[in-house]
């Protein structure tokens, strides 16, 4: 079942590799801009939604539901979701074209592992699920898994690229995330812009260094189609920011709340 | 209600974490076990711990490290057994790809640090055992000169896993790295008497010692010949692709095969080539001699018999399914495994199937992807991915009992 996903895209890799001079590195990098390409439409229907999202929590009529339910959080939930419905806003619609990406994301992590061949196993797998149609296997192996100091199929050594893993995706988060009015929010898209890079960072440490070279040029290509998506505002001031993005002014509830603190 | 931000947030920590949990579907298992056998004793060395099973009844004897140990790493590689002493290499610290060698009392290794002796192959690798105050050395290429032993020492950021089996001539012993460094190394001490370091790319098979000169195979398409005393260039050839299988040395020429569907014959003095034959797809394993026959295997599943001074074809059968590993032979039968896990027996006389197993009377069955090993009238494979790490067969085809370690 998961060959279905991953035979492909070893293949794809193979050809890109062969096409590209035998050069792995710049093999990950067009491999990841397609991809993208693949997925641009999920992930543009994703950007939108979150962009929906937002401006819907900056409005008057949200900002005057919150005010009025301030003290009843079960009632202020309700009617959140009342809101979402009359403006057509499926506030979980950001995340259901991520879900369609999983199995394209792993299946591609998967393929760069295999395709790398560091070991017996890996070439064995490689040298049984490449199309015969192909430019042959033997002339593209060894795969040159070099790149400055690191062997592509190996974790860094010296931890450089886990730490601009993380910082790619401290920066992809904190500027694509739309500001919002309930402080809620902004309190998770907070924590998550914190969460998210540590998360991808321990997992960048643990794997080949090649899989995290495509996490980074990922990030890069995520900002890219967030700042050409049309409507779309990138933050940049708020990259060196631990605080949420910025909000607009605090409602007269919010004063009040944080004049008695 | 779980507000809306919250869960929104929960999703997509799902994902990512679905999305990570999937890569680790594959399966990043470096190798197939690695098998070696006295009169006495098998010893299956496979992810933590290196087995030793006992031949008359497949009854485990002792495991190495007694429990599994980050410090110490996976071993894969085929352990070496000389006259008093047991060679085994692991992969390194986890995480790491230092490489480790240990010197071993084949009948009692003993517990961490009670080893003979322990070779390290890059810094970082050392420190891991320094840490756990246990006597390794460092390979000598391995020492760091480098201002504060940064990018410094020539192993670092290699890999120097030991992923080939090791070969023991004398009182050393030879092997190559996934670095492509080749080193020879004193049994008795641990002590690295001479090293090779300009190959680039890997070697994954055991290197070939015969009397002045180690044959050593590579992924960078070429076979070395160097001096056996100290490891120098007598001449190398390129074969036209990668190879990762043991050569073989008879009256004066040198067979090997290679990922270009070629099985090669080399004047073993200069390397000069002396004929090339084809075959339908990779020859991975090595090829074996007996009485001037030549007997190799390729990855379309086909066993090739051809006169060696000749290359004339005197048979090829399809006995099963793909066939990674390099036959076997004794003075009447060859042994081939395949990748659907059967191992066959095959009369030398003209390929015909003698007898086969399917290890199914055994449990799951696993991939036979290592060489079957004969030893005291049994025949040895070792699955991969199977209930059993070790069946053994009587030669003439019995089943004789398995061996799974203890989990």
């Amino acid at each position: 079942m998961w060959d279905i996903i991953i035979q492909p895209m070893v293949n794809g890799l193979l050809l890109v590799y062969w096409l590209l001079f035998s050069n792995f590195t710049l093999t990950i990098v067009v491999f990841t801009i397609l991809s993208r390409l693949v997925v641009w439409p999920l992930t543009q229907q994703q950007q939108n939604s979150s962009k929906k999202l937002a401006e819907l929590q900056q409005s008057e009529a949200f900002k005057k539901m919150q005010e009025k339910y301030a003290k009843d959080k079960e009632k202020l939930a309700q009617e959140q979701m009342k809101l979402y419905k009359e403006a057509g806003v499926n506030p979980l619609g950001g995340c259901l074209p991520l879900f369609v990406q999983i199995p394209i994301m792993g299946g591609l992590y998967a393929a760069l592992t295999l395709t790398m061949a560091a070991s017996p196993m890996q070439l064995f797998y490689l040298s049984q699920i490449h199309y015969s149609f192909l430019p042959s296997l033997a002339s593209l192996i060894p795969i040159d898994n070099r790149f400055l100091w690191l062997n592509l199929g190996l974790r860094d050594p010296y931890y450089i690229i886990p730490i601009l893993v993380v910082a790619t995706t401290w920066i992809q988060s904190k500027v694509m995330t739309p500001p919002s009015a309930d402080p809620q929010a902004a309190q998770m898209s907070q924590s998550m812009a914190v969460t998210m890079p540590l998360m991808i960072g321990w997992f960048s440490l643990q794997v080949a260094s090649g899989l995290s070279i495509y996490w980074i040029v990922g990030n890069i290509l995520s900002i890219a189609q967030y700042a050409l998506t049309p409507g779309m505002k990138i933050n940049w001031k708020n990259v060196l920011s631990f605080r949420g993005p910025a909000t607009p002014a605090p409602t007269r509830t919010q004063k009040k709340k944080s004049t008695r603190a | 209600m779980i507000p809306m931000s919250r869960a929104r947030l929960g999703l997509l920590l799902i994902v990512v974490a679905a999305a990570l949990f999937l890569t680790a579907c594959v399966d990043t298992t470096p190798s197939w076990p690695g098998l070696a056998a006295n009169a006495q004793l098998a010893y299956v060395a496979f992810q933590q711990q290196v087995h030793a099973v006992d031949l008359s009844n497949g009854k485990p004897v002792w495991d190495f490290p007694a429990k599994a140990d980050g410090n110490i790493g996976a071993f894969y590689a085929n352990p070496v057994v000389g006259e008093n002493i047991l060679i085994v290499a692991s992969e390194g610290p986890t995480g790491s790809t230092s490489g480790m060698l240990f010197g071993l009392d084949p009948a009692n290794p003993g517990d961490k640090g009670e080893w003979r002796w322990c070779l390290v192959f890059d810094a970082k690798g050392v420190k891991r055992q320094q840490g756990q105050k246990w006597n390794c050395q460092l390979a000598p290429d391995a020492e760091d000169a480098g201002i504060l032993g940064f990018f410094a020492a020539p192993t670092d950021g290699l890999d120097n896993r030991l992923v080939s089996g090791i070969a023991i001539v004398g009182d050393t012993a030879y092997f190559g790295m996934a670095s492509g460094r080749v080193y020879a190394v004193d049994i008795a001490t641990g002590a690295v008497t001479a090293h090779y370091a300009e190959i680039t790319q890997a070697v994954w098979a055991t290197p070939l010692v015969s009397d002045d000169t180690v044959y050593v195979t590579s992924l960078d398409h070429f076979v070395y010949a160097l001096n056996r005393a100290n490891l120098t260039l007598k001449w190398k050839q390129d074969l036209g692709a990668s190879s990762a299988g043991t050569p073989v040395l008879a009256e004066g020429r040198l067979y090997i095969g290679s990922f270009n569907n070629k099985l090669h014959a080399l004047d073993a003095a200069t390397g000069d080539e002396k004929w090339v034959f084809d075959t339908n797809n990779w020859v991975w394993g090595g090829p074996v001699v007996q009485d001037g026959v030549l007997y190799f295997t390729d990855l379309s599943g086909t066993v090739f018999a051809l006169d060696a001074q000749t290359r004339a074809q005197k048979w090829a059968v399809t006995p099963g399914g793909v066939i990674r590993a390099s036959p076997t032979v004794t003075s009447d039968t060859l042994y081939v495994s395949d990748g659907d896990g059967k191992l066959y027996a095959l009369n030398l006389s003209d390929g015909s199937v003698r007898w086969s197993q399917p290890q199914t009377a055994t449990g799951k069955p696993g991939q036979l992807l290592a060489a079957p090993l004969v030893v005291n009238d049994l025949v040895l494979v070792t699955p991969y991915q199977g209930d059993n790490l070790l069946v053994a067969y009587t030669t003439t085809g019995e089943f004789k009992w398995p061996f799974a370690p203890s989990k």
